[in-house]
């Protein structure tokens, strides 16, 4: 993955394309807090990639500044080859987004929500119509279509805000903890519907923290700590035939405590 | 028990105060809320002393005072409903608690606060007020004790009871939308008193009359107890007693059944096809969902109705029924132009558009794909304003033209307050997109504002006005010469250039706001989200 760019021009061409996102030295501050401190990182085209690392090692700030929602102090972002916060207009036309930590418009109806979004992005009202009605179907909220947002649960608001990111049909999905909180019935919609997603030449960038499950559907993963990029490759190659979650651990470095020090009293009678 | 439940509410009511976002607006509001309670119940348990001696106005003063008092318990706390820890029986439910040492906890934080001590200190007046002797001074002190057993038994008791209801959201947007009601209903109240008791016959009759039933209720029989012969007292008192032990009775019961029933939320469908609403014109593409979107909101957030509301209706309400109150007569014509102020206020309640859709603005960066769009979100969001504010601001205009017969004023005052109100919403446009700020999501619908922010939002929405009136300045050379001639045509002229005048400088400055908001929406966004 940590490839590096060839002095060639062609070849130069040839990888970025078949790259679908790239960060360069992406850097935010907040205050006294350095969120993130150079994240270098290439997706490939038509990947399901993971993004994993502990709380607060900057997953959250890396992707909103891919999404051009959180202005980058320092580095770069191209999506599908455009750069994002010279052309912003341009790259969210290829992205969809679903944040974590950000509401939606919840005083709409999952069926509102969805026309409102559409509309946003000018998309005529029967394409709208129609590609509303099949994703709320396929994602089950056909029933609670006509309910508030607001009204949802966890699991639904993910479902519907993923609907949202798919409706204007992007190249790149950017989805922030979309599995947390979400049952594992619509967790497999969920899945369903980003494999058909990637097996027709999508882009599936998402941050978990859940090492199972980016371990059974991920291609490529990259583990963050701290603000920076610890490891990043194939899944297979960087978990060398151990559990994901043991090279996770080692490379973010929290000492697994066996449980013997302390607590002595825990459990006894 | 007691000792743990005092230290609690102690506890409850530091952490409230301790920093953190809208500490200073709590700070503030406790202050304020300390003062002006603690000022109303010194003046009650003041004209209750002065009142002595004065026949029976006296006790008709305290039955009064009584039944408000217990009356007030009841209310309040349903209206700010989960701004006190206490108040909910859920929120202590996983403490290991009997059914009584519930009550003893949440009795007790009844009873340490302004409200209990401003009570006391207001039933109080009741002994200079009636006692007339160590017996019937024995009788109000005893009466006052009651009174305020009576007054938190009975307040938990229909908060507990309500409690599943206030928890849902449908309940605490209903909790809102209420607050609201009874505030702007005060703004009527107000006035409607005041020409009652300037038109005369009121007074100690009306006082009379409305305390004779209100002797007879419970907080009402307490009140009267030290003026009745002492057993008729003692039975009054039993009387009270007995309806304090039903109430912990009752309130036992419902903390019982809060505890034990499950949660239900509602689920009401919405049978919308479309996402504007029926009947309301609405441009296609971005503008129109916008604007579709502000209008859904507006009925189904009750912060924005509030928001609507008190930002057009309080002006006109204070400006219009203000002199006619205090005139009592037929206002004068010119009374016609206070329809002005609501089109120099109401487009303001627009000034912080994306703090009131809070962190859901990034649907509208994200969704942004053309250089225009940011010029659509501002020009849809002030058609959805427009479309609630200006037929209201024309029925305004007409409705004080017929209260006060001022029908040659009409046309001069709605193109002048057409005018206010279009370089208004460019002004609200342009404070949207430079000075917008966090609206925490409390139940409060008066509790906007930011730490420190609604200060600086009010003084930047009072210097927006002031550049609306400095801009619309020119079309006084219409307005004057109209005033001085009397004639129709000057009025006409004004309604003609008026609108346009006011909806080119707005959209001028609507421009020059799209221009940041294309630019900054990341950095508006960041300061949503920091904050909330």
């Amino acid at each position: 993955m940590e490839q590096q760019v060839g002095p060639d021009q062609p070849e130069v061409d040839a990888y970025e394309h078949s790259m679908a996102v790239q960060l360069r030295g992406l850097v935010k501050r907040f205050g006294s807090v350095q969120a993130v401190s150079g994240v270098d990182l290439d997706v490939r085209r038509g990947c399901f990639f993971g993004l994993v690392g502990p709380n607060g090692a900057g997953k959250t700030t890396t992707l909103a500044m891919v999404t051009g929602l959180l202005r980058p102090d320092a580095g770069a972002a191209r999506v599908d080859g455009i750069d994002v916060w010279a052309r912003p207009l341009l790259a969210r036309e290829r992205m969809g987004v679903l944040p974590e930590g950000l509401r939606l418009f919840e005083r709409l109806s999952g069926r509102e929500l969805l026309h409102f979004t559409g509309r946003l992005r000018g998309m005529p009202t029967d394409e709208v119509d129609e590609r509303a009605g099949e994703l709320l179907a396929v994602l089950g909220l056909d029933s609670a279509g006509d309910q508030l947002v607001v009204d949802y649960s966890t699991g639904m608001r993910k479902k519907v805000a993923l609907a949202a990111a798919l409706l204007h049909n992007p190249a790149v999905l950017f989805l922030d903890e979309p599995f947390e909180a979400v049952d594992p019935v619509s967790a497999r919609t969920i899945r369903a519907v980003l494999r058909a997603f990637t097996g027709r030449g999508g882009t599936v960038v998402f941050s978990s923290h859940v090492m199972d499950l980016v371990e059974r559907i991920c291609d490529d993963v990259a583990v963050m700590a701290g603000g920076r990029v610890l490891a990043a490759g194939g899944v297979d190659e960087l978990r060398a035939g151990r559990p994901l979650e043991e090279v996770f651990v080692e490379l973010v470095g929290g000492g697994v405590t066996s449980g013997d020090r302390g607590l002595d009293w825990l459990g006894t009678p | 028990m007691i000792g743990t439940a005092f230290r609690l509410r102690l506890a409850l009511l530091r952490g409230a105060l301790r920093a953190g976002p809208g500490s200073t607006a709590r700070r503030v509001g406790l202050v304020f809320g300390g003062l002006f309670g603690g000022a109303a119940a010194v003046l009650a348990c003041f004209l209750l002393t002065v009142a002595r001696g004065h026949g029976r106005l006296p006790e008709d003063l305290a039955v009064l005072l009584f039944t408000a008092l217990v009356a007030g318990w009841v209310v309040l706390p349903i209206l700010t409903f989960g701004s006190d820890d206490l108040l909910d029986p859920a929120r202590l439910a996983l403490l290991p608690l009997t059914g009584t040492e519930f009550l003893l906890v949440m009795g007790v934080g009844a009873l340490v606060g302004v409200a209990p001590i401003g009570t006391v200190v207001a039933a109080l007046g009741l002994l200079p007020a009636t006692a007339t002797g160590p017996a019937s001074g024995l009788v109000a002190l005893v009466a006052v004790l009651l009174l305020l057993a009576m007054c938190v038994s009975a307040s938990r008791a229909c908060s507990s009871a309500l409690s599943g209801l206030l928890r849902s959201r449908r309940g605490r947007d209903l909790g809102v939308a209420l607050t609201a009601l009874v505030a702007l209903s005060f703004q009527l109240i107000n006035p409607l008193v005041q020409v009652a008791v300037r038109s005369g016959g009121a007074g100690e009759d009306a006082l009379q009359g409305l305390a004779g039933p209100l002797r007879w209720t419970p907080p009402g029989l307490l009140a009267s107890a030290p003026g009745r012969p002492l057993p008729a007292a003692i039975g009054s008192l039993l009387l009270g007693l007995l309806v304090v032990v039903l109430l912990l009775v009752l309130w036992q019961r419902s903390v019982r059944r809060s505890l034990e029933r499950a949660e239900v939320s509602g689920t009401r469908r919405r049978r919308s096809t479309t996402l504007a609403p029926r009947g309301v014109p609405a441009p296609a593409g971005r503008i129109g969902a916008v604007q579709a979107k502000d209008l859904r909101y507006l009925f189904r957030e009750p912060k924005r109705l509030v928001t609507a509301l008190t930002g057009a209706l309080l002006p006109v309400l204070a400006v219009a029924l203000g002199p006619l109150a205090l005139t009592g007569s037929r206002p004068p014509a010119g009374l016609v132009f206070a329809a002005c102020g609501m089109g120099l206020l109401s487009a303001l309640s627009g000034a912080n558009r994306f703090g009131l859709d809070g962190t859901a603005t990034w649907m509208l960066i994200s969704s942004a794909t053309d250089a225009r769009d940011a010029r659509r979100d501002l020009i849809g969001g002030d058609l959805a304003a427009a479309v609630v504010a200006v037929p209201m601001l024309l029925t305004i205009s007409v409705l004080l033209a017929a209260i006060t017969g001022g029908w040659q004023h009409l046309a001069s005052t709605v193109g002048l307050a057409l005018a206010l109100y279009g370089v208004g919403l460019g002004m609200a446009d342009l404070l949207s997109v430079h000075a917008p700020y966090v609206v925490p999501p409390s139940q409060n619908a008066f509790g906007g504002g930011g730490a420190g922010q609604g200060c600086t939002a009010g003084l930047l929405t009072m210097g927006a006005m002031l550049v609306e009136v400095v801009i619309c300045l020119p079309l006084l050379a219409l307005l004057v010469p109209g005033l001085v001639t009397g004639a129709p045509l000057w009025g006409i002229a004004l309604l003609l250039i008026g609108p346009v005048y006011g909806g080119l400088i707005g959209a001028v400055a609507r421009r020059a706001a799209a221009r940041r908001w294309a630019e900054r929406g990341p950095e508006v966004l960041e300061l949503l989200t920091a904050a909330g």
